[in-house]
């Protein structure tokens, strides 16, 4: 170690004050204590700090201050109650937390009272309309009910269905696509820019009690599906369950 | 409030207030309002040399608020230097924490706090012939 070194490290050390020492200090007040032209200064430094701490013993914790600190109520620790208490990070992160699960619980619970066999494939259906331009469809106006002839005639497609209280909705499009091979009616309706959709029941696995309906949601869509025998109909718009349910019931 | 120090190290943290401030009065408020900051953070704090390191940065800060005291005794010597060197000289004085963590506690390094401990020493000393006393040790 230099002698500048432990000169300045000297300076860290304090006589008296057990527990204060580094090593690094202490090897350097060793190496002062052997070197002759440190020793005085060392001395000197020593005397001086004696002096000082000295002094300060004497300056006692007034009593009242101890009891005020005793008696006082932290700044960070102030018990909290109503909406001080709520808006604890700790609370809120319990609040956020138990509102995930809650809502994660009731969309679980929502999907699985409104599953049914089929479901993905009708899902599907509705998601081609995110993909469509307008251009994929045949212009058509004419009332829904009439597009039975045109789906046979045009493409032999013979399930095309409609429930009661959907023939007369007048219609601005409709084509036929494929969904894994097997023929799917698509209908748009010019009333809240509806989708209509028919296919057989058996092609896509759909399995539902007669003339029931069934909601789901997808993305900003909502459908309704019910099936007939081996038909199905499926009435899809942008909106809520809510919507469709509103919906429905004015059908009825 | 409920603080993890004893009445020996409170006492101590207070010489630290007065050293600072220079007044008795500015050191029990200085004192009273960094117990009450520090005290809902200090459970978070792993040992104790942090706590205390917690405790004497917060009276550091508020003592630099307080207008400077005339003091008395060793209080009045402590006025006569500059800031840094009086938190570094009060710091050693406490004894609370080890020099390396009271370097640390007063962001600078072992060898510059060596070096602030030296100048302070040194104007301390000569502070008391200046205040009109023969020695430091009258001054006090």
């Amino acid at each position: 170690m230099k002698k500048e070194e432990v000169g300045i490290l000297v300076q860290c050390h304090c006589a008296g004050l057990p527990g204060t020492e580094d090593p690094h200090i202490a090897k350097a007040v060793r190496a002062a204590e052997k070197d002759p032209a440190l020793q005085g200064e060392l001395a000197r430094q020593r005397a001086f700090d004696q002096r000082c701490l000295a002094a300060l013993e004497t300056v006692m914790l007034p009593q009242a201050l101890l009891g005020k600190i005793a008696a006082g109520q932290a700044t960070g620790t102030r018990p909290l109650s109503g909406k001080g208490a709520l808006l604890q990070p700790v609370v809120l992160a319990i609040a956020i937390g138990a509102a995930v699960l809650l809502g994660w619980g009731g969309v679980t619970l929502w999907n699985r009272a409104h599953d049914f066999p089929g479901k993905d494939s009708a899902v599907r259906m509705v998601e081609v309309n995110d993909e469509m331009t307008g251009m994929e469809m045949e212009p058509k106006k004419a009332a829904a009910a009439a597009l039975n002839d045109w789906f046979f005639d045009k493409y032999g497609f013979e399930d095309y269905f409609l429930p009661a209280g959907f023939e007369n909705y007048q219609t601005v499009g409709a084509r036929l696509f494929r969904q894994d091979g097997e023929p799917v009616a698509q209908v748009a309706i010019e009333e809240n820019n509806m989708i209509f959709y028919s296919f057989k029941a058996e092609d896509f696995g759909v399995q539902l009690p007669n003339d029931e309906w069934h909601v789901f949601k997808d993305g900003e869509w909502v459908a309704a599906l019910q099936q007939h025998d081996d038909e199905c109909f499926m009435v899809a718009f942008r909106g809520s369950s809510g919507d469709m349910e509103d919906f429905l019931k004015a059908k009825k | 409030m409920d603080l993890p120090f004893s009445t020996e190290d409170l006492a101590r943290l207070y010489r630290f207030a007065l050293l600072l401030t220079g007044d008795e009065r500015a050191a029990q408020q200085v004192l009273y309002d960094a117990c009450a900051d520090c005290a809902a953070r200090l459970g978070s704090y792993r040992n104790e040399a942090s706590r205390l390191a917690c405790m004497l940065g917060s009276l550091r800060l508020k003592a630099k608020t307080v207008p400077p005291g005339e003091g008395k005794g060793i209080a009045r010597a402590f006025a006569t230097l500059p800031e840094e060197e009086r938190a570094a000289l009060a710091g050693l004085y406490i004894g609370l924490l080890p020099a390396r963590e009271l370097a640390e506690a007063l962001k600078m390094s072992l060898e510059q706090m060596g070096r602030v401990l030296k100048s302070a020493r040194e104007r301390l000393d000569r502070s008391g012939m200046e205040l009109g006393e023969p020695n430091l040790e009258q001054a006090l």
